[in-house]
């Protein structure tokens, strides 16, 4: 008998745990809701859709297990899942072998939205086989249990919460991070939060106050280790806007840092005593960390640091189910728990050149890309002085942008309004330097070239001094990438595209020589032939080959070569393709064609069409198929074509035969509509 | 149907009407010296019928008839409902089997008006059959060779006249050709014309055992794997149970063909399936 306790013995528990917790508010509401839910079934019983039920395979959040749920289809028979959802998945994972995952999912869907109570529970169990003795595994195993339980409206977390991460210890399982009456409203946390990780690597409380608004709120207190240190972090909020951060040793009292936020405080104020200023509290929220403008390096963000660091950790473990909600490549977009920040008034100008600045700033970016992208100048750096000095120069503009970029986010992002315009002081040395020195070797040789930005360095504003550096900067990076296009087609022009030339030649050859003549079987064939040779093989042909003797850049002439012969042999291997296209009509009709008995005529090889919508919207779709690639200007259309030809073509095999009444009803609704008959053919 | 078609329909039904109108009610007397009694009488009629042939087995079809025959100026009084049925067990492309029984209903000929007897307006009839059908393909054409018995138990209009039995014994050489297709398919307009020798006999045949000849040209349409129409005109030659009496008939034929596979097995649905 297992020492695990079993999914449903975890689920009893778990049961008895959380409604423990929420039993008070639920005795009110009981009856209301009791009455609302019948009144809800009732309605849904009378006016739901048609309900189809599932079973089998299914991707849940990524993960491919089984489904079992019900579900309707839209009038454009897309699947809407309704009522009960359950999934399971079990997988060990491929390469070590070593992994065990489990996941069981319970929930209701509204109208594909998560609705009512939703129960995760996932294991990880880690399995190291150290010894058979007598035909029996010795082993160890470390296991980790995480259950969460919340309740969702319209797919969005709302009412009580509960989060429980457990590993195997000893002998039993041991709590190691815990929340406790986490209340949502609408996906924002509400009243007190207490967060508790008692992992020993990474120990860590945290507890404070959301107001109604999801925003922090008076004191909040942080405990965690710091270089061996036991830290006590007590911050204090007004209303989404941190006043005072200060750290504090647990054991000795002594106070470590303290950070006050003299300018909120002060800005609090003035709006407090309803003074005219330019700045208002936003009316946008944040995430968790407070920000006036400070810059990373400031006191002000960095003392925040860690705590923030501490409480996303914790709204990561509680949010895995719902993370593509909250966050995005790893960081939180969408913060449960928020911060307000002050609204700075930007000049209509200002806004302008903030527009124009990241316009420029992306050219830059995209023209050190394709660069970059290119491995000549890394290989060809020292052949030529220009060469090692425009290298010298790309490397400088890589670290340049990279460093802008923090600059630029806050203009994209429009977080610049909520950036105390006086933070412009504080980063004008590092951000906008009067000059650079160039250093770079060539032919052993030092060699040292400044760079002028004195415009930027003198501006008096944030806007000002972005416009002159960026402008500077795409004059300097024209005249390098000059330089190196100048090399580029000494070098390389003559080597390379020889190849390109002598292939599209070839190619070029072997269509005119066979493409053209090839026999026709039919006289679609033929039509398709040539057209294709006339809007492919001929027009398409000359575009490119005209494109390809015009462009003067290597890059971009070896871009035309490639796909001038790309074009070239897929014309050389398509006449075939172009034949089963042209019979497609007719294989399709004998398809669909049944040779049957006339009992009065006594003929017996009477033809009759089965299934004539199926029939007939195939033929529409092959015909549209046929006219698209008759018409097609680009070669990479009609390979699509020729794709999607053969799909259908797939698609009639499988569905001939079977009865398909319903399908043939909604494809006589959808009449010629392409898009629909594809859907319905699952094309 | 093209409009072609429905022209040459149109045209033959028209003409079958001209003729039928003008020799309508007509007795001839034969002035023939050696046979100075021969009377020869003419009369229109309208028979419309729907055939039925509804498989249920391998090869076995329920077979049935229902037809409505007006007479006189087409229309003018009611003949009969005759309703035929069977059971046709096909055997390969050129021969089939078929026996049954047949339940006509006749009404009283409007001379019946006149005479002083009383008796019923309308009398039924019954009657077993067997049929053999051989089948034969020439190019295009298609042959049928039909051999038909019947046993009639008749009666006449005359209240309480008893029921007789008397035999009928029919050959009916009949031939289909397509005309715009090179096969009898969906959407063929094919000529038909037949030719049907009715021989009689029993206690009661005394002087008529050559019953009746009937000629039939006509048009038919295959609409579809269930439906068929045929129009046409009839001549019907008949001799009557004097010896000297004739009838000759104009027959305008408007028939429906209609077939369902009752065999067929349910298949296995094709629903529209979400890719999950």
């Amino acid at each position: 008998m297992s020492v695990y306790p079993s999914f449903q013995d975890r689920l009893d528990q778990d049961d008895e745990w959380f409604f423990g917790k929420v039993l008070e508010n639920r005795a009110g509401m009981k009856l209301k809701l009791i009455s609302l839910l019948l009144i809800l079934t009732a309605w849904n019983q009378v006016f739901s859709q048609e309900l189809s039920a599932y079973k089998g395979g299914y991707t849940f959040e990524g993960l491919r297990g089984v489904g079992e749920f019900t579900y309707y289809l839209t009038d454009k028979n897309e699947p809407i899942l309704h009522g009960d959802f359950s999934f399971s998945y079990q997988a060990m994972d491929s390469s070590s072998q070593q992994n065990l995952m489990k996941l069981k999912v319970d929930g209701t869907f509204q109208d594909y939205k998560k609705d009512q109570t939703w129960i995760y529970a996932e294991e990880k169990h880690r399995i190291r086989i150290l010894d058979v003795k007598n035909r029996e595994l010795v082993g160890e195993i470390e296991s980790k249990l995480l259950d969460w339980r919340a309740n969702y409206d319209q797919g969005i977390l709302n009412g009580p919460a509960s989060f429980r991460e457990r590993i195997w210890l000893g002998e039993r399982y041991q709590d190691i991070f815990l929340t406790e009456n986490l209340q949502f409203k609408k996906d924002f946390l509400s009243g007190r939060v207490e967060f508790r990780n008692l992992d020993p690597l990474d120990t860590y409380q945290i507890q404070g106050q959301v107001n109604g608004e999801g925003l922090m709120d008076g004191v909040w207190e942080f405990g965690y280790q710091e270089d061996g240190i036991s830290i006590r972090e007590i911050r204090r909020y007004e209303k989404g806007f941190l006043i005072g951060l200060q750290k504090v040793n647990e054991l000795s009292g002594e106070k470590i840092d303290e950070v006050v936020f003299f300018q909120a405080i002060s800005k609090l104020d003035q709006l407090n005593r309803g003074e005219k200023v330019d700045f208002t509290p936003s009316a946008q929220f944040f995430g968790l960390t407070f920000n006036d403008g400070f810059v990373e390096e400031s006191k002000e963000y960095r003392q925040q640091y860690q705590g923030t660091r501490l409480l996303e950790d914790a709204l990561k473990r509680i949010l895995k189910w719902d993370e593509s909600r909250f966050f995005s490549q790893g960081k939180l977009i969408k913060s449960p728990i928020q911060t307000r920040r002050f609204r700075y008034e930007v000049s209509d100008e200002d806004q302008k050149i903030y527009q124009n600045s990241i316009e420029a700033f992306e050219q830059l970016q995209s023209y050190l890309e394709l660069i970059k992208s290119s491995d000549f100048l890394e290989l060809n750096k020292n052949s030529e002085k220009s060469l090692a000095e425009a290298y010298a120069y790309l490397q400088y503009l890589d670290s340049r942008l990279n460093q802008m970029e923090k600059i630029i986010e806050l203009l994209r992002t429009d977080e610049i309004l909520y950036f105390d315009p006086l933070f412009f002081e504080e980063v004008q040395d590092e951000f906008f330097p009067d000059s650079i020195q160039l250093e770079y070797q060539f032919e052993e040789i030092a060699h040292s070239q400044v760079l002028d930005y004195t415009e930027s360095a003198e501006a008096k504003k944030l806007s000002h001094a972005l416009q002159a550096y960026l402008n500077n900067e795409l004059s300097y990076f024209r005249s390098f990438d000059q330089k190196i296009s100048e090399s580029q087609q000494r070098f390389r022009q003559t080597k390379d595209l020889t190849g390109i030339q002598r292939a599209i030649l070839k190619e070029k050859s072997k269509l005119d020589s066979s493409f053209i003549k090839s026999e026709a079987t039919n006289s679609r064939h033929r039509q398709l032939m040539d057209q294709v040779y006339q809007n492919i093989g001929k027009k398409q042909y000359q575009e490119l080959l005209d494109e390809f003797n015009q462009a003067v850049s290597f890059e971009a002439k070896a871009v035309q070569g490639d796909r001038l012969v790309e074009l070239l042999q897929f014309l050389n291997r398509i006449p075939d393709d172009l034949e089963e296209a042209s019979l497609l009509q007719e294989e399709l009709k004998s398809l669909f064609t049944e040779k049957t008995f006339d009992p009065f005529t006594f003929e017996t090889d009477f033809e009759v069409i089965r299934q004539k919508p199926v029939y007939e919207a195939l033929l529409v779709l092959t015909e549209f198929e046929l006219d698209q690639i008759q018409n097609a200007s680009d070669f990479e259309d009609v390979e699509q074509n020729l794709v999607e030809l053969n799909a259908l073509k797939i698609q009639a095999r499988k569905l001939r035969g079977l009865d398909t009444r319903k399908l043939e009803r909604e494809l006589n609704k959808a009449g010629k509509n392409i898009n629909q008959i594809k859907k319905l053919l699952s094309l | 149907m093209s409009h072609f078609s429905w022209k040459i329909a149109c045209l033959v039904v028209g003409l079958g009407m001209v003729l039928l109108s003008a020799g309508e009610g007509k007795v001839h007397a034969q002035n023939d010296t050696e046979d100075p009694e021969r009377v020869i009488s003419s009369r229109s009629e309208l028979w419309t019928g729907l055939y039925t042939k509804y498989r249920i087995g391998e090869k076995l079809y329920y077979y049935g008839e229902y037809h409505v025959r007006t007479r006189d100026q087409l229309v003018q009084n009611m003949a009969q409902v005759y309703l035929r049925f069977g059971l046709s067990y096909i055997f390969d492309k050129s021969l089939e089997v078929t026996g049954g029984f047949v339940l006509p209903f006749y009404w009283a000929p409007p001379e019946y008006q006149e005479i002083e007897e009383p008796f019923d307006n309308i009398i039924p009839q019954y009657r077993l059959w067997q049929q053999l059908l051989f089948v034969q393909s020439i190019s295009r054409v298609k042959i049928y060779h039909q051999i038909r018995t019947e046993q009639r138990w008749r009666r006449d209009w005359i209240e309480d006249s008893p029921f007789l039995l008397t035999f009928r014994w029919r050959y009916k050489l009949s031939a289909y050709v397509p005309i715009n297709s090179t096969s009898l398919q969906k959407g063929t307009i094919f000529g038909s014309f037949n030719n049907e020798v009715f021989i009689q006999s029993g206690k009661t045949i005394v002087r008529n055992p050559f019953e009746e000849n009937r000629t039939f040209l006509g048009l038919g349409y295959i609409l579809n794997e269930n439906l068929q129409f045929q129009g046409g005109y009839t001549f019907s030659f008949q001799q009557r149970p004097s010896g000297i009496n004739y009838n000759n008939r104009g027959l305008v034929r408007l028939s429906v063909y209609h077939t369902l596979d009752l065999t067929k097995k349910r298949k296995s649905k094709a629903q529209f399936q979400p890719v999950f």
